[in-house]
């Protein structure tokens, strides 16, 4: 039942995720695939701010299970991020691909950091 | 060539029946993704479900891209279904950037920042790499299909 319930909070993250992409969409029309970058940072702030307080025992392991590996294992997404990164080297767009590849890697591993110091603390 | 989206106009609206499929989708990636984490690790600090959930993930994910972008004869509903079907939900439930990172965090707090840094580039290495060679193999299968196609016709 409760790897039911996470299998649906996975459903219920990649509908967040195709609702932020889309309102992003709409508002930012640059080459910079800016809706994945900023899902993917909030999925990890808020994955590292769930890993602390699981860490520090403050959430019940089902919580843990629905929350990480459901809803924000749904939410996030590194496919899209590295379909992303091949589709603008394709363009020839290659500085932009490398930045957008490096900015996920450091940004996201900082805001995780950042999430779990929260959780940590409060 | 690789889309990470259908078309620009199909950014722009939220469309009901597409959330539904993209729902659809990442309830079964997930249902995947869960079952590859019962998978024991490599090591204590390759964290064996979360890496292949990915690069089956990134391959996948970028063949369909690839393959619908090239296939003329596919309405362009029927292209914006499929792909945040089987893309954005069943791919992207599939994958995981959250846990990845986590993982990550966790094996480098312990003081194995090696460990973690080997678990980290060879994701995102093999990563790129699948996403490369799945774009390839999307796009030659919408030319064979099509070139069969045309000369069906």
């Amino acid at each position: 039942m409760t790897a039911l319930l996470a299998c649906l909070c996975g459903g219920i993250g990649a509908g967040l995720r195709y609702l932020l992409d889309t309102t992003v969409g709409r508002v930012y029309k640059g080459r910079w695939p800016l809706g994945t970058l900023l899902i993917n940072i909030i999925a990890c702030f808020f994955a590292g701010l769930v890993a602390a307080l699981a860490a520090r025992l403050a959430l019940p392991s089902t919580t843990h299970l629905l929350l990480a590996t459901g809803l924000l294992g749904g939410f996030s997404t590194f496919s899209t991020a590295m379909n992303d990164v091949v589709s603008r080297m394709h363009d020839g767009r290659v500085g932009l691909a490398t930045i957008y590849l490096l900015t996920t890697i450091l940004v996201t591993l900082v805001l995780t950091a950042a999430g779990f110091a929260v959780g940590m603390s409060i | 060539m690789p889309t990470s989206s259908p078309t620009p106009a199909d950014t722009q609206r939220i469309d009901l029946p597409v959330l539904c499929c993209v729902v659809i989708g990442g309830t079964l990636g997930t249902a995947i993704r869960y079952m590859f984490s019962s998978l024991p690790p490599f090591s204590w600090y390759f964290y064996t479900g979360t890496f292949l959930a990915n690069m089956i993930a990134c391959t996948a994910y970028s063949a369909l891209a690839s393959f619908l972008a090239g296939a003329w004869w596919i309405p362009a509903r029927g292209k914006e279904l499929t792909n945040r079907t089987l893309g954005m939900g069943l791919c992207g439930g599939l994958s995981t950037l959250s846990a990845l990172a986590v993982e990550v965090l966790t094996t480098g707090r312990e003081g194995h920042l090696w460990s973690a840094s080997i678990y980290l580039l060879l994701s995102f290495a093999c990563g790129l790499v699948l996403a490369a060679l799945g774009s390839h193999l999307g796009t030659r299968a919408a030319v064979g299909a099509g070139r069969g196609r045309k000369e069906a016709q």
